[in-house]
């Protein structure tokens, strides 16, 4: 039971929440408005997008440029981020990463959507022993840790950003494809899609305009969450040397490059990129968790 | 206009043991026709087989035995054949929401129908949308909206719109008024009358209400297990009902009228699973007045003025029992 | 004494969208060995205020207003730990859906052991038999085998009969039973209701019945609480409700249900029930109601005893009452 001045709170809350909802947008805002993680990550998405499209522009020096004069030096007022064992400024260079990176994870995670939608959509709806078979398929992809198939595969295509990107789309779209197919066989048994059918629409727009529109959700969710992994497998597999060819300036490639020197007291290679790739993921992740309660249908708070 | 002949339609199923499959016998043989401003109740309770006997002959499932014959030929012959089925006969659902794509206006499904089913030009399907929902007694502006902003009744409503639209002589509803408030009930069932009259569309009418059934068809098939227990004119069978299951059926429908006396449940046990039917007649298992033939032995039609009783006990107007749970 | 009394209930749910009032100065009591009927339709608010009496609104929802007693004890003061302990021995609820609402993962046995043990403190053996001569006296066949399955393995009307049996294992004062019938074939719904009457017969308790199939309620109930968006519109005695109905919205409603026995001209109730974010002002029904008046849009009638007994919360009555009469 509450009092009276509760109450009247909780009223007023109300009141402004259903103000701001009937705004535009006013779902969105209210969500993020409940969620300030989710906002922190919006910010940092965006931030990232901005870093990667002017980066090149901000930065000071050209992030391939050795002077070796000035090798490993700390960070002072011409070096912010010091510089690395070629004499390459660092900021220029987490700067110039920081499009490389997000490139890498969002066309990876594209194309794995694209895919993983397609296949999902496809068994979710024929099912049969075209389900059967891929899910066989999917099931042994699966059946590895998800960084350790990564490696196989990149050890096997060769180094390079085309590859990477090759490699990780194929390691994330079992995922996407599974939520999509489980989507699927959940949302084809609703009366519109009878509906539909006796209403002659053929089999192919079903799929495309009915089914996949509405089970799509989660795996636009999904897709949020893997860029933060995306980007994580990148750095990662760079971080082995199975990835970016040097000298592409990449975090992961940084961070490996920088660990040698750590034991000697030389941490701003290193941890300059492993801060950024430590923002990055953080802000993809709080953006996906965000992401995840505007399409959450229980949003009753 | 609409035949459908010994219909028999048999699942395979996942079982409980990996790679052994059940059949569920949802329908076995059931024949029945309807012509344009003819009305046909299909009754039953779950497992009965009517929900199933309406996707037939929607042609949603592909039946394992019997046909469908839509003006003397058969649905699921020719191309040609199936296309006819689809402009002459359409179906309006039980779930009025789920009945409405979620992403799609009013409009846009009602064009969908339109534009596939017909076909018709962009010109045309935009001056039929308004008419449409017109008369389903709709305003027009009422096409921009999306289902979740309509309540139920102007959901179900909107399915009626489409279901008219590609002006079929035949319309299927199952359940049209299940999920419905009882205030908004009345409403459909006065839409569809009158509807029926002003195009002299014939009824498949599914559902489970006997007194829905009572206002709208004048033909009523009773369905136990995937078999029909009693077939004949509404009133008639409702006033006389001559199989026992049909006479249980109608004893527990619970009238508003608290003074009628108390009476003990007229059926006990559970339906069995379509899956296990018993043998001989279905219904033996529950019925009160089950002989021996009748677990042995499945009874053939016998007519009865008009009405046709699968029973090998029929009651029979002159007995006692007759008298005493008949209404009205 | 009343075994369960509720004053001017109130519960609101503050949400994004605006504050949903499910209940509104709702007032009825039931004693032991009656039958109270709660009849209405979808938004009237019927669930919430059972779900008040448990103590089960959770936020975005609260008890915003009034008073519920159950055997005298104001409930609406509990802590968790005092509601632990009357729900299940003091008051039994059976929620819709029955194959939902009990839990996927247990077995029967497990679940409905578990209530007994907890409040009589009963040996698992004891607790056992207990249950299994429950299901047995309500019908249910097989019943040691039925205590090993789960959920999911049983039909509605005995998931029903189980949630039934759960909800008056440690023989609650009050037992309370949400759209019982909801979803069951008419066959099995004839089984249960007598099974409900006989319930009452042999225990002597107190039963709350909502639903909104008035068939349901003729056939079961003593008194029953008409509600409409959430606010009660008359009270009446069976016979009274049936046989001479007070409130439009009453009669309207008795009158747009179709019968088995004829085929007539349904009057069906103009319009639809009102979202419970926009509720209309004053009378909630006026927007439907064939005897509109100005006050109706503007004053929201209060409840006027009958000279029948029946209790009506509408202008017609109140106005009339001033003037010393009844229409």
């Amino acid at each position: 039971m509450v009092s009276a001045s509760e109450r009247a709170k909780l009223e007023e809350r109300s009141a402004r929440l259903q103000r701001l909802s009937r705004k535009r947008f006013g779902v969105v805002r209210v969500v993020f408005l409940q969620n300030p993680m989710s906002t922190v990550g919006v910010v940092l998405v965006v931030a990232l997008l901005l870093v990667a499209a002017l980066g090149p522009l901000m930065a000071p020096y050209d992030p391939n440029d050795t002077n070796p004069r000035v090798r490993m030096s700390p960070p002072s007022a011409s070096h912010p981020f010091g510089t690395d064992s070629y004499g390459r400024d660092v900021l220029s260079r987490v700067l110039a990463a920081a499009r490389v990176d997000l490139t890498i994870a969002v066309v990876a995670v594209s194309i794995s959507l694209v895919i993983g939608t397609t296949i999902g959509a496809l068994t979710g709806y024929f099912g049969g022993w075209l389900d059967m078979v891929v899910m066989r398929v999917l099931d042994a992809l699966q059946s590895f840790p998800q960084f350790i198939l990564a490696m196989g595969l990149a050890a096997a295509m060769g180094p390079g950003v085309r590859n990477l990107i090759i490699v990780i789309a194929i390691v994330m779209t079992p995922g996407s494809a599974r939520i999509m197919r489980s989507r699927i066989i959940s949302l084809r048994e609703m009366a519109f899609v009878d509906a539909a059918r006796i209403a002659r629409v053929p089999t192919w727009r079903i799929i495309s305009a009915h089914l996949v529109p509405n089970g799509i959700g989660p795996v636009i969710v999904h897709a949020a969450l893997a860029l933060s992994f995306a980007m994580l497998d990148a750095a990662g597999l760079s971080f082995i040397g199975l990835g970016v060819r040097p000298p592409q300036a990449e975090w992961g490639t940084m961070i490996s490059d920088g660990v040698g020197n750590l034991l000697a007291g030389e941490w701003w290679v290193s941890v300059f990129a492993g801060l950024a790739l430590f923002i990055s993921v953080l802000g993809f992740n709080l953006f996906g968790d965000g992401l995840r309660d505007i399409l959450d249908p229980r949003m009753r708070r | 206009m609409l035949e459908v002949t010994d219909l028999v339609m048999h699942f395979r199923v996942a079982g409980d043991l990996p790679f052994v499959p059940r059949v569920v016998h949802a329908v076995d043989g059931i024949s029945f026709d309807v012509d344009s401003g003819k009305t046909v109740g299909i009754v039953g309770e779950s497992g009965s087989g009517k929900t199933t006997v309406a996707r037939c002959v929607l042609a949603l499932y592909r039946p394992t035995q019997g046909d469908v014959l839509l003006e003397g030929k058969s649905i699921f012959k020719s191309r040609q054949a199936l296309r006819r089925l689809r402009r002459t006969v359409q179906a309006v659902f039980q779930d009025p929401a789920g009945a409405l794509n979620p992403r799609f206006t009013v409009g846009r499904t009602i064009a969908e129908v339109l534009r596939f089913a017909v076909p018709k030009e962009r010109r045309e399907r935009r001056r039929m949308i308004p008419q449409l929902l017109e008369q389903v007694g709709l305003h027009e502006s009422l096409a921009q909206k999306l289902p979740h902003q309509l309540s139920g009744g102007q959901q179900q409503r909107v399915s009626v719109a489409r279901a008219l639209a590609t002006e079929p002589r035949i319309l299927v509803l199952d359940e049209p008024t299940s999920a419905l408030d009882v205030s908004l009930q009345a409403q459909i069932v006065n839409l569809l009358t009158d509807l029926r009259e002003g195009l002299g569309l014939g009824y498949i009418l599914i559902t489970h209400e006997l007194s829905i059934i009572r206002q709208l068809s004048e033909w009523l098939i009773v369905m136990y297990l995937g078999k029909p227990a009693e077939i004949g004119p509404t009133g008639a069978v409702i006033t006389s009902p001559r199989h026992p299951y049909t006479r249980a059926l109608i004893a527990s429908v619970l009238l508003p009228d608290p003074a009628r006396q108390w009476e003990p449940p007229a059926l006990l046990g559970e339906i069995p699973s379509p899956t296990k039917p018993p043998s001989g007649c279905r219904f033996h298992t529950r019925c009160p007045s089950a002989k021996p033939l009748c677990g042995e032995l499945e009874p053939q039609a016998q007519a009865f003025s008009g009405t046709q009783v699968w029973c090998h006990y029929p009651v029979d107007d002159c007995s006692t029992e007759a008298n005493s749970s008949s209404i009205g | 004494m009343p075994v369960l009394k509720v004053s001017e209930l109130n519960v609101a749910f503050f949400t994004y969208y605006g504050v949903v009032r499910a209940v509104n100065g709702v007032s009825y009591d039931v004693s032991g060995n009656e039958t109270l009927g709660i009849v209405g339709e979808s938004g009237s608010g019927k669930s919430v205020s059972a779900l008040a009496i448990m103590g089960l609104v959770e936020p975005p929802g609260f008890v915003v207003d009034g008073k519920i007693e159950i055997e005298g004890q104001d409930v609406l003061g509990f802590t968790e730990e005092a509601w632990y302990q009357t729900r299940g021995s003091k008051v039994g609820m059976c929620f819709q859906n029955p194959m939902r609402a009990l839990n996927p993962v247990l077995r029967i046995g497990h679940q409905l052991t578990r209530v007994h043990r907890k409040h009589k403190h009963s040996g698992k053996a004891e607790a056992w038999r207990h249950a299994v001569e429950l299901l047995k006296a309500v019908n249910i066949p097989d019943a040691e085998q039925v205590m090993q399955r789960f959920p999911h393995q049983l039909s509605g009307g005995m998931c029903q009969r189980v949630m039934i049996v759960m909800a008056i294992s440690c023989d609650p004062a009050l037992l309370i039973l949400d759209e019982p019938t909801t979803g069951l074939d008419v066959t099995i719904q004839n089984q249960l209701l007598g099974l409900v009457r006989d319930l009452r017969e042999r225990g002597g308790s107190a039963q709350i019945i909502i639903t909104h199939d008035l068939g349901v309620i003729a056939k079961t109930c003593d008194r029953v609480v008409v509600m409409y968006a959430g606010h009660v519109m008359g009270e009446a005695e069976i016979s009274s409700l049936f046989g001479r109905p007070l409130h439009p919205y009453t009669k309207a409603l008795l009158e747009s249900i179709p019968q088995i026995d004829r085929k007539m001209d349904l009057r069906p109730i103009p319009g639809s029930v009102p979202e419970a974010l926009d509720l209309p002002s004053g009378c909630p029904f006026h927007p439907r109601c064939s005897h509109t008046m100005d006050v109706c849009r503007t004053e929201l009638p209060q409840l006027v005893v009958s000279d029948d007994g029946q209790k009506v919360a509408c202008h017609l009555y109140s106005r009339n009452e001033e003037r010393g009469d009844l229409a």
